[in-house]
């Protein structure tokens, strides 16, 4: 392998994505060439160095929104797999059944003219004749064997006839994977919907919440865990986007704020965020559909990458009624209680 | 993939548990901002869900699940650029400016520096430095291993490009990391 072959995979040896005979080729060739062997160092070095950030570590928060999503998702496909497979027996079966039909039929016809005498009516000629293929009393059981889809629930229904919702899919570029690009499942973001408009304690399926025993404890708590369970579900559901996005200065620090709405144009979550020299702290403020703050996820990051997070749960006149997680101390003034007036500016930190 | 199609809510559940922090991890780091990255990293996982029952093997799921991460990211910081704001992939802003210059100067000589905390801030400085399209190639290699050629699949850029911007990144990598001192020199590839 001469010089350029080899530098041009010097990049692929280092990641290892040549072959074993080629890497041979190309470490032969380092053997003989210090220019080449000073490359692969620097690769070698630099990615040494930048291996050591630390990996990022995942949010905790939305992951179980996001599961509750995939199981409902499963459900779902799982549900349509099941009756796309039954129909597909149903098709079998009628189809089974025609032929017998038709075959028993043709058979019976093709009996009658060989054993017919010239005058004698067709029924003295039938119970001669050999049996037919056994058929038309076989065809109930052929079906019955197959799984019998269930009749489409009202709910069902009301998914299929759903409109497209309009989120975007993803796409892959240059393979044509693009088809995937398609309009998001409109059955899960009417589904999500459905089950927003329920009450909290009838959805239990999506993003119940952690069993903390604050939260059994206090019925404020948890009408606020429903409360905010609600904004997660129209998030979910692709129906509460970005509206508008602010940023301040306080000090030393930038504050940045972003306004999220329900498709009434309601705020229902603000996300404000503040970050300066000496770390970053996040409020996720999640409101209900009158406006007010019933739970707060917030976030705390020291410059060192130490994170702390907990939740505050507001009732519906604004009082805390469950606080959990470590962190440094959150003031009433970071945590604007009315969606609307929390948008006149971006609160300042302490 | 395969398996959650096929209704199956474990196999999601193994999907999540397998690949979240990575794709995290990306975004966090392409958009510069970890308030924007959590947010872009759930939109991500919820076009997956929403994607699966027209899902088609004909790539990995792991590249495509980058590749819509990556779309996002490129999504986010058009329209931050297009509301007039500083892009983020260039850099979150500090208070005195770009982070990769604030780390870059006038800071303890790395002996002193304790591993981790400090030094951070400097390598996510320096990675915010890379232009735009080094970064992705840059963070799909190193940290998520995503070989060439699906990395050129994710970016629709082709692959020799992509070797290419992978070999300025790291070359602008280890320019900065001398200057900072945590880089050994080499001589890097002549130009």
């Amino acid at each position: 392998m001469n010089h350029d072959a080899a530098r041009d995979r010097l990049l692929e040896l280092a990641y290892g994505e040549l072959g074993s005979a080629e890497s041979r080729r190309v470490e032969a060739h380092l053997r003989t060439c210090p220019q080449c062997r000073a490359e692969l160092e620097a690769i070698s070095a630099t990615r040494t160095a930048m291996r050591r950030l630390p990996p990022e570590r995942a949010p905790e928060a939305g992951e179980r929104v996001l599961l509750a999503a995939g199981r409902e998702a499963a459900a779902r496909m799982g549900e349509a797999r099941r009756r796309s497979s039954a129909s597909a027996w149903l098709r079998l079966a009628a189809t089974a059944a025609l032929v017998v039909a038709v075959g028993g039929t043709s058979w019976r016809i093709l009996v009658a003219r060989r054993e017919r005498p010239a005058e004698a009516p067709i029924d003295v000629a039938l119970p001669a004749a050999p049996a037919p293929p056994r058929s038309v009393p076989e065809v109930p059981r052929l079906a019955e064997a197959a799984p019998w889809p269930q009749a489409p629930s009202p709910e069902a229904e009301r998914r299929g006839a759903a409109p497209p919702a309009d989120r975007g899919v993803p796409r892959l570029a240059a393979r044509g994977e693009g088809r995937a690009e398609a309009a998001a499942d409109a059955s899960f973001a009417a589904r999500a919907k459905v089950a927003a408009a329920r009450p909290a304690a009838a959805a239990p399926s999506l993003a119940a919440p952690p069993s903390t025993a604050a939260t059994r404890a206090s019925p404020g708590a948890a009408a606020a865990e429903g409360a905010a369970r609600e904004v997660d579900l129209l998030r979910a559901g692709g129906n509460l986007s970005l509206a508008d996005e602010q940023r301040r200065r306080c000090g030393d620090a930038e504050v940045r704020m972003e306004v999220w709405r329900d498709r009434a144009g309601r705020a229902r979550r603000l996300v404000v965020t503040s970050s300066d020299r000496s770390g970053s702290r996040r409020a996720d403020l999640l409101y209900d559909a009158g406006g007010r703050l019933r739970l707060a996820r917030v976030e705390a990051e020291d410059g060192g990458g130490g994170v702390s997070r907990g939740r505050i749960a507001f009732d519906s006149s604004g009082s805390r009624v469950l606080e959990e997680g470590a962190g440094p101390a959150w003031p009433d003034a970071e945590l604007p209680r009315g969606a609307e007036a929390g948008m006149v500016s971006p609160p300042c930190p302490p | 993939m395969r398996r959650f199609r096929q209704g199956d809510p474990g196999a999601f559940e193994t999907l999540v548990s397998r690949h979240r922090a990575a794709v995290h991890g990306f975004l966090v780091r392409a958009v510069g901002d970890r308030a924007r990255a959590e947010d872009l990293t759930q939109e991500a996982w919820l076009r997956v869900v929403s994607a699966a029952p027209r899902w088609e093997e004909r790539a990995r799921f792991r590249t495509w699940l980058f590749a819509v991460a990556r779309n996002l990211a490129v999504d986010d910081a058009r329209r931050r650029s297009i509301r007039g704001q500083a892009l983020p992939l260039d850099g979150p802003p500090g208070p005195d400016g770009p982070r990769a210059e604030a780390a870059a100067a006038d800071d303890p000589p790395p002996d002193s520096l304790a591993e981790g905390a400090l030094l951070r801030p400097k390598l996510e400085a320096a990675i915010a430095a890379l232009p735009a399209e080094q970064r992705e190639v840059f963070l799909l290699r190193e940290y998520a291993d995503v070989p060439f050629a699906e990395i050129a699949a994710i970016t629709g850029a082709p692959e020799p490009t992509v070797k290419s911007r992978m070999r300025y990144a790291l070359e602008q990598l280890r320019r900065q990391l001398s200057e900072i001192g945590l880089a050994p020199v080499a001589a890097g590839r002549s130009r």
